[in-house]
């Protein structure tokens, strides 16, 4: 290979130390400084204009498991309407979640409808109505489209994760299981965009709210 | 550049004849001055200081990420983005300003490359923090390619190597975080970066390398396309084996850059390509070692083609982008290992040569298609890859001990060890011919150790060793 070529002796050093690095002028450092803060701030863009454009809606959530405490700090969140089974049921699940599905990996919109009841202490639930593989745009005044994607069996919208402080957890946790052996509820105040997509805002659990 | 090595040995050897009368003191001040004696010293102490800076600057940025994660309750969302930003302006801005001061001592500029290495790793947390921030789900690997690409950003800007080297470990920790994980079905740049990593790599690191004229980010770089184009091609339920078994060797081997041709620095550029090509040879033969290795084992009637659905298919399909660039780029490196410049390499006296590459990996892929696509030749393709491992590692060995280099020789004996120990305690051989085999196993390596180390030296009193000799494999 190289070797049969006649190399100046002393050998010559490919790694040579970065160059000087005097003379440098300073855009060399500021111009991609501020790209990466532009990335920086790009990174949450979507949920900030989801946060301020979005409608405010409530989601149901799963029983948690009381001997399964919460990891790390931060909440999984498992919604009724992440279960296939219940998409199912749906007036248009069959075709996208039924036995004989042919995809696996897509994304769809969920349609919930506003509760009719109102209760003074506690949001109710939004109820689901019906799934499609499009954009829907005949929605009622009271109902929104929830943005999902099918990852083979799990669905995700999004919403999944919960940030709080490592020292709220426990007492949120307790909260959370001691309310709901009372049989009340555990709900998640979302907001959803024109687009379908959603981010959590808070947790309702019983009627207390915890925002973090 | 001298090598500190060589300068190093010559500062001896010069004192000794200075001693011995052989030069007097004014030849070795000339020697001195000419080789830069006096800063051999500092330049080892300087070069301790900067990888001690390197490392506080990593501690403190993992302090750093832990102290986002760790969710302080005390303050508000907004006053801790706050203050990252403003530490990510600020360490970037301290850091760059030492560095480039060349009135200040050495160490302040070790500092300053301490700090921008911090400011890079602030950037993810700052990121990490805005996530939170909105309460995103998931996607995690999305986070360490935009943190990777950002580091990538300012190493390029400011020609620095150890922010190359840190951008390709995020890169690759992305990549691997993608791969594994779920990534949805579409609509996400993310899964259009981990489809075609290797030629992300190849467009930016590559050069990246070449422009702060490191090794280190090109032996990365070159390990990234290699991995990620396997893993991408094994996507496919072996369909695609054939060529993720011939395509990594065979482009590799004929790496130069003029076809990835960049930059052509004023200070020996021939030697920057030659070392870069040195280190693509020695993966592409450490490849097709490792294909030979495997497949000589009584794997081939387990190996069998998986269903691969239309759904599959279609995620993946945009494959084809890389995997015609890449073949096109070895095309054409092969072509040019015709033209009368690069007949040198070309080499007669040697067993690996491009000749026996070509045609190990030529008969490697023909029998792996035929295997799986006309006929079923277990019984065949156990014997011929056996054998091709075998004549493989006996010609590294032999190469090894006519060139003088070490690495090539232990390699190619530890591979011919291996690969008899291997089909040993595959095949029910009696206990008596086991111990055999291990014992003649273990003396072959002892003599041939020794041999070889008899020869480097009888070598070395005929002639001065050539570094660039080592560096070939």
């Amino acid at each position: 290979m190289t070797s049969d070529i006649p190399t100046p002796t002393p050998p010559y050093h490919a790694q040579t130390p970065n160059p000087p690095a005097t003379g440098l002028s300073p855009w060399r450092l500021w111009v991609p400084l501020l790209l990466q803060a532009a990335l920086v701030v790009a990174v949450p863009a979507q949920n900030a204009y989801t946060y301020l454009t979005g409608q405010r809606i409530i989601l149901q959530t799963m029983p948690i498991d009381p001997d399964d405490p919460l990891q790390g700090y931060y909440q999984i969140l498992n919604y009724e309407i992440s279960r296939p089974d219940r998409l199912q049921m749906l007036p248009g699940g069959k075709e996208l979640f039924g036995q004989y599905r042919t995809r696996h990996h897509f994304s769809f919109y969920l349609v919930l409808e506003a509760p009719i009841l109102k209760v003074v202490t506690a949001p109710m639930s939004w109820q689901p109505v019906r799934v499609s593989s499009d954009r829907p745009t005949d929605l009622a005044a009271n109902q929104i489209a929830l943005k999902g994607q099918a990852q083979g069996w799990r669905i995700v919208y999004g919403i999944e994760t919960y940030y709080m402080p490592e020292e709220r957890r426990d007492r949120v946790n307790n909260d959370i299981i001691r309310v709901q052996n009372r049989g009340n509820n555990f709900v998640v105040e979302v907001r959803v965009d024109d687009r379908g997509n959603a981010i959590p805002v808070s947790l309702w659990v019983g009627d207390r709210n915890y925002r973090f | 550049m001298v090598s500190e090595k060589f300068r190093r040995q010559l500062r001896q050897e010069a004192e000794q004849w200075w001693h011995e009368g052989l030069i007097d003191a004014s030849a070795y001040g000339q020697l001195a001055d000419r080789y830069q004696f006096s800063e051999i010293d500092s330049a080892a102490r300087n070069r301790f200081t900067a990888i001690l800076m390197g490392l506080g600057g990593i501690l403190m940025g993992l302090g750093t990420i832990t102290f986002v994660a760790a969710h302080w309750e005390d303050w508000s969302r907004l006053s801790r983005l706050f203050l990252l930003l403003s530490l990510f302006f600020g360490v970037n801005a301290t850091g760059f300003y030492l560095w480039r001061q060349h009135t200040l001592p050495k160490s302040y500029q070790n500092l300053g490359q301490g700090l921008l290495l911090l400011g890079a790793l602030i950037l993810g947390a700052n990121m990490a923090l805005m996530s939170q921030i909105f309460h995103q789900s998931g996607n995690l690997y999305e986070l360490f390619l935009v943190w990777g690409l950002g580091v990538m950003l300012m190493s390029f800007s400011l020609r620095l190597t150890s922010l190359g080297v840190l951008a390709g470990i995020l890169l690759q920790i992305g990549y691997w975080l993608g791969f594994f994980g779920s990534i949805s079905s579409e609509g996400f740049w993310g899964k259009s970066i981990i489809e075609h990593m290797p030629l992300v790599v190849m467009f930016f690191l590559i050069p990246l390398a070449y422009w702060c004229r490191s090794r280190v980010i090109f032996a990365l770089s070159s390990i990234a396309i290699i991995t990620s184009l396997l893993a991408n091609l094994l996507r496919f339920e072996g369909w695609m084996i054939e060529v993720a078994i011939g395509l990594p060797p065979a482009l590799f081997w004929t790496y130069t850059d003029r076809i990835w041709k960049f930059e052509r620095s004023h200070r020996s550029p021939s030697s920057l390509d030659r070392h870069f090509q040195s280190i693509a040879r020695s993966l592409s033969t450490i490849f097709l070692s490792l294909v030979l290795y495997v497949f000589s084992f009584n794997i081939w009637k387990y190996l069998l083609l998986g269903e691969l659905s239309w759904e599959q298919w279609q995620s993946w399909r945009h494959i084809w982008i890389d995997l015609l660039i890449l073949i096109a780029l070895t095309l054409m490196g092969w072509l040019q290992l015709r033209s009368p410049k690069r007949r040198w390499q070309f080499r007669k006296n040697r067993a690996i040569n491009s000749l026996t590459i070509a045609i190990t990996i030529f008969v490697s892929v023909s029998l792996a298609f035929w295997h799986w696509h006309i006929q079923s030749i277990a019984i065949v393709n156990i014997i011929l890859f056996n054998l091709m491992l075998l004549l493989f590692s006996i010609s590294l060995i032999r190469d090894g001990l006519a060139l003088g280099v070490r690495r090539t020789f232990w390699g190619g004996t530890f591979l011919l060890a291996i690969g008899i120990v291997s089909r040993m305690l595959e095949y029910n051989t009696g206990l008596l011919l086991k111990s055999l085999v291990f014992v003649l196993c273990g003396v072959g390596v002892m003599i041939a150790g020794l041999a070889f180390e008899q020869n480097v030296k009888k070598s070395q009193h005929l002639s001065i060793p050539n570094s660039s000799e080592e560096e070939a494999s």
